[in-house]
């Protein structure tokens, strides 16, 4: 089954007759699937959301069946990640959801109304690292790495691919998918492939997650999605200082971004990264590598 | 000898009507201890290992006899519905398809779990279902007690009613 009929297997039989009627070549692109209650159902197709065709707009009851078949009806095992307003399906896709909080202690324990989803449909692109690889290794060994774009720009699918291939080519690679976006553990399985030599640690925050990595499963390169903290920065240099080789995404649009912000300041002062890849999709040139200051 | 035998029939319906009301209130309380004995496995795998409802359905169902067993397999069987119908649905229609003996008011307090399992946080869950078990134990506890002060009645109640319905027609 693919992922365009797996995401519409989810919805009630009224907005899946509304995805069913996309056509073929439409549902290829689709790349989200937007619930909201009270507005009519969206796809999103290049970053911009279209109408659904359907009679109507989406019922808070129709949320709620939604959310009871991506779960199987097991909130309960998914309330970790739904605590965190997202969670992760079989197949590598992700559902987000809204709505009214039950809060105890400052911490959100569960969602008395939902008011709306977005079920992001999880796009492998294969072998979209290989020239990226190819280029990063042209100095000889690998060089530690950031991968730059803005949100929504590829950085996840890049940094999959380049791990599926490190680890294929023999390289033992620790991955630290907090958010379960990279690898996507279902049961234990990732659902995407990231590599024969690969250990996921999902679930954990990087900069714990990073230093259990290092300490327990002995990797040549550690990886991590998204850096955004100085714990994670820390993290980051205290591996490095350990002879590991890294690999990490961040969101900057290019390489003098990084100049602007604190962290990433920080993070260049330290001298970890020798590389930037830098994802631009309204380019010819979609991956350029680009050398940092060390 | 005809109405040696019609006497014989009516005595004996009398007799088995009797014992059928004696019969029904067992099965009751045979399907009630079934029950509470199938929310307490529920309430324990909740509180120590959070398992999927498919799959602590199956379990359950496995283990349970008569009735309950049934209506758990359906209610786990009914899953493949869910978007079409929710849970809180699926498991109203398989308590309906399989009351067995249970009655109104036990039939209520199952049908309010429906709303709760696989909706909440494992904690609050296990109340649910304690909560539940706690009715059912209640209402299995006064019909035993109402089965050993009433249970012989029933069986010479109906047997009295034979004789006199067939010294009435006799």
């Amino acid at each position: 089954m693919d992922s365009f009929t797996t995401v519409a297997a989810l919805l009630p039989p009224r907005l899946r007759r509304g995805m069913e009627g996309l056509p073929y070549p439409v549902r290829r692109r689709v790349e989200e699937v937007r619930l909201r209650a009270g507005q009519m159902p969206m796809v999103v197709l290049n970053g911009e959301e279209l109408p659904l065709p359907a009679d109507g707009p989406v019922s808070e009851r129709e949320l709620s069946l939604t959310l009871e078949v991506a779960t199987r009806a097991s909130t309960h095992t998914a309330l970790e990640q739904l605590r965190q307003g997202y969670f992760t399906l079989r197949g590598g896709h992700r559902v987000g959801l809204c709505g009214t909080a039950v809060t105890e202690d400052g911490r959100v324990k569960s969602f008395r109304h939902l008011s709306s989803l977005n079920i992001r449909i999880a796009h492998v692109v294969p072998g979209c690292g290989e020239e990226v690889l190819t280029r990063l290794r042209a100095g000889g060994s690998f060089p530690n790495t950031l991968i730059l774009a803005p949100p929504g720009g590829g950085k996840t699918t890049l940094l999959r691919d380049l791990v599926r291939l490190l680890s294929n080519g023999g390289t033992r690679v620790g991955l630290a998918d907090e958010r379960g976006e990279v690898a996507a553990l279902w049961e234990g399985v990732p659902q995407f492939d990231v590599g024969e030599h690969t250990d996921v640690l999902e679930g954990c925050p990087k900069a714990v997650g990073l230093m259990l990595l290092l300490r327990g499963m002995n990797p040549q390169i550690l990886a991590c999605d998204e850096v955004t903290d100085p714990a994670d920065c820390a993290a980051l240099e205290r591996c490095s200082n350990s002879g590991v080789g890294l690999l990490a995404t961040l969101h900057a649009r290019k390489v003098e971004d990084l100049a602007q912000k604190p962290l990433y300041r920080a993070l260049l002062a330290r001298g970890l990264f020798q590389r930037a890849v830098v994802i631009r999709r309204d380019s010819e040139e979609r991956y350029r590598v680009e050398g940092l200051p060390c | 000898m005809l109405k040696l035998f019609g006497g014989l029939l009516l005595t004996g319906g009398g007799l088995a009507a009797g014992l059928s009301a004696a019969g029904e209130l067992a099965r009751r309380l045979k399907d009630l201890t079934v029950w509470v004995g199938a929310l307490g496995e529920m309430e324990r795998a909740m509180a120590y290992s959070l398992p999927p409802l498919p799959h602590l359905l199956t379990e359950l169902s496995g283990r349970a006899e008569g009735a309950p067993g049934q209506a758990l397999k359906l209610a786990g069987e009914g899953l493949e519905r869910l978007g079409e119908y929710s849970f809180a649905e699926i498991w109203t229609d398989a308590l309906a398809a399989c009351e067995g003996g249970l009655d109104r008011e036990d039939l209520a307090l199952l049908r309010d779990l429906g709303t709760v399992l696989g909706r909440w946080d494992g904690e609050a869950q296990c109340r649910a279902i304690a909560a539940v078990r706690s009715g059912l134990e209640e209402n299995a506890a006064r019909l035993r007690r109402r089965l050993e002060r009433e249970g012989r009645v029933y069986g010479v109640v109906g047997l009295s009613a034979g004789v006199f319905l067939t010294i009435l027609f006799l």
